[in-house]
């Protein structure tokens, strides 16, 4: 059982959820399907075809050969036939499927539990994984025999977050010479992202005036070291350089960055969303957010987030462990479908503050998202962009253009990063299966500045 | 415990040895039913031979195992073997035992522990039994010669009527009224 391990991640994790009765509870409790008999059509097994089939063609071949002594292949069929027990059959079964816990991240074990009650002979039960969810134990056909509570017993593994049903669960139950199979489906699991290691070392040029742990550019009370300067009336006795001092004869003072905080928006373009399951750009795009998400709440920043596409949602920055969970809460959504086609022009001041860093997360696919990129620029937005576009179109070896199809779009997507940078906006690309620092690495020590 | 390991946990389940057990005495039982009236085919109905064991074969074991038809099939040939050869009376009653026995164990679910195993094979036993009872009482009734008497097709058309009669639903009587 991983109960609660939703409600501890480990160090280098995301930020656990807030230490409240309910909440725990409810990371604890098992995701469970609207309980009830589910309706059973009874009808006849394979043993009764086969045993009736193998009677009558006893009957056929003793009338057609005039062998009356041949009904003796055909009696002992006959008499177990008739030897079945009989009786009414319930037209609904207790059936129940639970799935524990009911809120995990990727890669955690969840536990689902099928049973059936009441009195059948045989229950055969045989789960179906969804979509990027691994069966790590148990076998994936159990067997249940009179006699015993007929329940069955896996340990399934998500690789994609979400908010979804694991899988699905077909109990074949025998009684006597009756089969009917019901397909049970426990209630969704709450799959959060995995987020990848990451730094909050992505800042805009101009700090908030809210004290926090990044360097600002201006002297403030901070630690890091940054010029020096005549003593005035009012300096601490121990800021003197007493080097400086000594060597140009008149007291010098050591000056100190200020520490400031930093408010960030985490844009998430799930205008296109493509790839293989559990790791299409929305999923690396979700992932991304998370771990950036995780950095900044863990110094003290405030974060936000933006959904493109869809209905336009957003998340107004807020510090806080709490708001991972808000922030994860609303990715869950952004696979909602829908028609309508948001209006850029209109995200709110709520969401996007003053001198706030945005990041954007897109595989550069949809015009639409790089209007919102333009837009951002224009309205002097500190903005980078991660690329999450992992997998190439994949080329027909048997066409003749393939290749040169590829090459074009190569090149259309080297232009359309060089006129992005070219805009200010840079641009980093991030292979999922590491961490975000490495991404990070190109603008290190750069603070992001906005360009009108 | 068998256990699949790969990612979308599809793969084919370690069968548990008393499955395997089970699949053999299978095995046994419908080779016999195709052996046993063997001795009196002639002919080209040799071939019914070779075609109920491969039936037999992959009844039990291979990709053909998922077709509940292919061991109806196999059945169907020890039939065929029994009405083109007339073995003698317990050569049939025999036959008809391993048929019974053979459909019995050939639905048995390959994923069973020992435990259930042993369960499952206690709640075959009553059509077994009853099998073996009712193949014993015709053998007896075809073995043994009777001399046609009017009398006893009277009794015999008497004791039908009887237990039809006995064996009817009756319908529940009303309720006394109080008084």
């Amino acid at each position: 059982m991983t109960q609660g391990r939703a409600a501890a991640p480990g160090p280098s994790g995301p930020p656990g959820p807030p230490v409240t009765a309910g909440h725990a509870v409810a990371a604890a409790q098992a995701a469970r399907a609207p309980r009830g008999p589910v309706p059973a059509a009874w009808q006849a097994a394979p043993r009764l075809r086969r045993l009736a089939t193998v009677a009558v063609a006893v009957v056929l071949a003793a009338v057609l050969t005039r062998h009356a002594s041949l009904l003796l292949l055909g009696a002992p069929a006959l008499a177990a036939l008739a030897a079945t027990r009989r009786g009414t059959r319930p037209l609904a079964l207790d059936a129940d499927v639970t799935a524990a816990p009911a809120r995990c991240f990727e890669g955690e074990d969840v536990e689902i539990v099928a049973s059936v009650a009441g009195g059948v002979d045989e229950v055969t039960f045989r789960v179906q994984p969804g979509p990027a969810v691994a069966l790590v134990e148990g076998p994936a056909t159990q067997v249940a025999v009179a006699g015993r509570p007929a329940s069955a017993r896996w340990v399934l593994r998500p690789h994609a977050w979400g908010r979804y049903q694991l899988c699905s669960v077909a109990a074949r139950c025998t009684d006597g010479m009756g089969q009917a199979t019901v397909t049970l489906r426990p209630g969704p699991v709450e799959v959060f992202p995995h987020a990848p290691p990451a730094r909050a070392t992505l800042l805009p040029a101009d700090l908030l005036r809210r004290i926090g742990e990044h360097t600002a550019s201006v002297p403030g009370a901070g630690i890091e070291f940054s010029g020096i300067r005549g003593y005035q009336p009012g300096d601490q006795l121990r800021d003197l350089n007493w080097a400086v001092t000594s060597r140009l004869a008149r007291p010098h003072v050591n000056q100190r960055a200020a520490l400031r905080a930093a408010d960030l928006v985490i844009m998430i373009d799930a205008f296109s969303d493509v790839g293989p399951p559990g790791d299409t750009t929305l999923d690396v795009a979700v992932r991304g957010a998370a771990g950036l998400a995780t950095a900044y709440l863990r110094t003290g920043d405030r974060v936000g987030v933006v959904v493109l596409g869809g209905v336009l949602r957003w998340l107004a920055p807020a510090p806080g462990n709490r708001q991972f969970f808000k922030i994860v809460e609303m990715a869950f959504g952004v696979r909602f479908p829908s028609e309508a086609t948001p209006d850029l022009d209109r995200v709110p001041r709520t969401a996007l503050p003053p001198r706030a860093l945005v990041v954007l997360f897109s595989p550069l696919l949809d015009r639409r998202a790089l209007n919102a990129v333009t837009d951002l620029r224009q309205r002097g937005v500190s903005l980078v962009i991660v690329d999450v576009l992992q997998h190439e179109p994949p080329a027909e070896p048997r066409l003749p253009m393939a290749q040169l199809a590829l090459r074009l779009w190569r090149l259309d997507r080297g232009a359309l990063r060089a006129s992005l940078t070219g805009l200010g906006v840079p641009v980093l690309t991030w292979d999922s299966g590491t961490g975000l620092e490495g991404a990070q690495v190109p603008l290190r020590g750069r603070r992001v500045r906005a360009v009108r | 415990m068998a256990s699949t390991s790969d990612r979308s946990g599809r793969d084919r389940p370690r069968p548990h040895l008393a499955a395997v057990v089970i699949r053999a005495v299978a095995g046994c039982l419908g080779a016999g039913m195709v052996i046993l009236p063997a001795p009196e085919l002639h002919g080209r109905t040799w071939a019914l031979l070779p075609a109920g064991l491969l039936l037999v074969a992959a009844s039990l074991a291979g990709p053909a195992a998922r077709w509940r038809a292919v061991g109806t099939l196999a059945a169907g040939v020890a039939v065929a073997e029994s009405a083109l050869g007339r073995p003698g009376l317990p050569e049939l009653a025999g036959e008809g035992l391993l048929i019974l026995g053979y459909l019995l164990l050939v639905d048995a679910p390959g994923a069973m522990t020992a435990a259930s195993a042993v369960r499952w094979l206690r709640l075959q036993l009553p059509a077994a039994a009853w099998g073996t009872l009712v193949a014993a009482a015709v053998l007896v009734v075809l073995a043994v010669p009777v001399p046609v008497s009017a009398w006893l097709l009277v009794a015999g058309a008497g004791a039908a009527v009887a237990a039809t009669v006995a064996a009817l639903p009756r319908r529940p009587g009303r309720p006394r009224q109080p008084r």
